[in-house]
């Protein structure tokens, strides 16, 4: 079996289902001789594969290095393999002929199923699983420890103080909605504790269209705008802070009458027939975001600033004398850059009176960017995201190649190939989706493969891992906007004439330069 | 038609900057490969391939003549949008990266 195993690798021929046990009874007849000959031939492969290694890379461990060489022999051994153990998770995969050394496949991460459990990489997987999850899911759960309760008495401190709600009798014909307490340990950035956080949330998805809300849209900052200000700001060496709105979704005034159910626990004494009547927003129902931004674009236009019409997060106060303050606003998040220092403190102090606030500094990381600032520039790049896309679909260890996908290749619908995991896929794919924020490199790449999408083959895998393969080389990029160069937009514009093989659609793709960056950049059949 | 999406957003962002106080005095130039295409943004003649042409691109040609974006031609060497739009071999997939503004961190002397 393993070396730290001592269990027995049974196989039954009826079901063609592997069995791992202690629990075994030995018997002088044909079950035996069935077990240990499916032993043996496992042993031969394992030589042979151990002779093969010494000559290439040492440094990978085995179950990195199996998946470079197996990625092309799987195909042909596991045709069937995959398909029956992405859907029957606690049984293994049935036995290939060579009895072959198994991978443990990405869909069975989240399970521990018998045969996995005893090799060793499994189970330290299977530890980490374990000691990320001890946050409670219940308030039961929750209660008995004294840092949740301190938790959950600030959260309704702070809901009190808000002047979030009050308490009412329900009137005839309405109804209530749900609420529900989410526990969560926030990390700092080096893995350790930072704080328990309990949060009530309201089940919005009780809520129905007309009666409990009406509009729930709410805009938010395009990436285009965001890296249009960053290049700006280099080409003007402007600094670019960054501002947090602690709790921003309560703040958001309501106009519909929504009525809340006693949160549980601290159920009003005598009075638990009654409800709440909610005045501002709370976490989970439908129209908060809409809320929260009409509150703080009712600020913003209070204190002054205009906002952009073609843009509507955007927003710019003008002093005298040329001085010039813009803001971005990202849902709770808020960026601002201008050429008067005295401007942004007087903005910062007229925000923090008006909601509570965490200053951020200087802006050095927003939504999972990491921003570094200069003299010469200002330098972005998803370096963290990167890693973490990675570790997570296991290419942490895989070979690094220069280009993202095979010049010349077309990919095309592939109706006869093996399927695969399609979760997995759309993961995937969302996951580098979110990448090309600051890899224009990436962005045609991550187009094509993300239409096969419905139904993805073998092939599309392959070419979905040798981004990644890519990105490996290439964690470290990112996008470079220089003080020096020409302010001025420049449009490079494109298209492949009917290069899809499938509905002879072209693919046209555009870029935008601007201080020596790009700035906007589209790849669309 | 890949140049008329392309000015669409050349127009919002040219709107966007004008707000963000950085308005291009100039027009914008749209580099494109396609010589064909710029001749007809120039020069509105009815020809027999053209007639199929969506209304979308009449739209390009109201903006040349208004003067806020200019098609330019440009080698194909240097055509950064190409990256976008097809799998290249290496040697020019890393130069239009690079002409991208794409790089690892600079550092700080």
């Amino acid at each position: 079996m393993s070396e730290e195993s001592k269990a027995y690798r049974l196989y039954d021929p009826t079901s063609k289902k592997i069995v791992v046990s202690r629990d075994v009874v030995f018997e002088e007849n044909e079950c035996w001789d069935l077990g240990r000959s499916n032993e043996e031939a496992r042993i031969d492969i394992l030589e042979w594969r151990d002779s093969n290694k010494e000559g290439s890379e040492n440094d990978q461990s085995e179950e990195e290095f199996e998946e470079e060489v197996a990625t092309e022999e799987r195909r042909e051994v596991s045709l069937s393999s995959s398909e029956s153990a992405g859907e029957n998770s606690s049984t293994s995969e049935e036995s290939s002929p060579e009895g072959r050394n198994r991978r443990v496949p990405f869909w069975m991460e989240d399970y521990v199923s018998g045969v996995e459990f005893s090799e060793e990489v499994v189970e330290h997987n299977n530890l980490v699983l374990f000691a990320s999850t001890t946050d409670p899911t219940t308030f039961e759960e929750a209660i008995q420890s004294s840092k949740w309760r301190a938790a959950i008495d600030l959260e309704i401190e702070a809901i009190e103080k808000n002047g979030t709600w009050e308490l009412t009798d329900l009137p005839k014909g309405m109804k209530t909605i749900g609420v529900k307490w989410v526990f969560k340990t926030e990390l700092n950035e080096n893995g350790e504790v930072d704080k328990c956080k309990a949060r009530l949330v309201a089940k919005g998805y009780a809520q129905q269209h007309g009666i409990d809300y009406t509009e729930v849209f709410a805009p938010v900052a395009r990436w285009d705008t965001i890296r249009m200000i960053i290049a700006l700001a280099a080409r003007n060496s402007w600094s670019m802070y960054q501002l947090d709105v602690k709790s921003a979704f309560l703040h958001g005034e309501l106009n519909e009458a929504v009525f809340v159910e006693q949160p549980q626990g601290y159920e009003k004494k005598g009075e638990e027939y009654k409800v709440y009547k909610l005045k501002k927003a709370l976490y989970g129902l439908k129209q908060a975001p809409r809320a929260w931004y009409s509150r703080i674009e009712a600020y913003f236009i209070k204190e002054g600033f205009e906002r952009c019409n073609c843009e509507h997060t955007l927003f710019i106060k003008r002093g005298d004398g040329g001085k010039i303050l813009i803001v971005s606003l990202y849902v709770d998040d808020l960026i601002f850059t201008g050429n008067n220092e005295s401007m942004f403190v007087k903005f910062k102090n007229s925000m923090k009176l008006e909601f509570d606030m965490t200053d951020l500094g200087k802006m050095k990381y927003f939504l999972g960017v990491e921003i570094f600032q200069n003299p010469e520039g200002i330098y972005i790049s998803q370096r963290k995201y990167a890693k973490d896309i990675l570790e997570r679909f296991r290419m942490e260890k895989s070979t690094s190649v220069k280009n993202p996908i095979v010049p010349g290749v077309r990919l095309m619908k592939d109706e006869e190939g093996s399927k695969v995991n399609a979760t997995m896929y759309k993961q995937l794919v969302g996951s580098l989706m979110y990448l090309t924020v600051t890899r224009p490199d990436l962005m045609y790449v991550v187009s094509l493969i993300s239409r096969f999408m419905t139904s993805p083959t073998e092939l599309h895998l392959q070419a979905a891992k040798r981004v990644l393969r890519y990105l490996k080389g290439t964690m470290d990029l990112g996008i470079f906007y220089q003080k020096k160069g020409n302010g001025e937009l420049v449009a490079y514009t494109d298209s492949d004439y009917a290069g899809d093989v499938d509905d002879r659609k072209s693919t046209s793709g555009y870029v935008f330069l601007l201080s020596e960056g790009a700035v906007s950049w589209s790849s669309k059949k | 038609m890949a140049a008329a999406s392309c000015a669409c957003q050349g127009v919002w962002m040219r709107k966007v900057l004008e707000k963000l106080g950085h308005s291009q005095s100039k027009c914008t130039t749209v580099l494109c490969d396609n010589s064909s295409t710029i001749k007809l943004s120039k020069n509105p003649v009815m020809h027999g391939r053209s007639k199929h042409i969506d209304v979308r691109f009449h739209f390009l040609r109201d903006l040349t003549r208004d003067g806020v974006v200019e098609l330019k031609h440009c080698v194909t060497q240097e055509q950064v949008a190409d990256i976008m739009t097809k799998p290249l071999k290496l040697d020019v997939f890393l130069k239009l990266r690079e002409l991208m503004g794409v790089c690892v961190v600079p550092r700080v002397n």
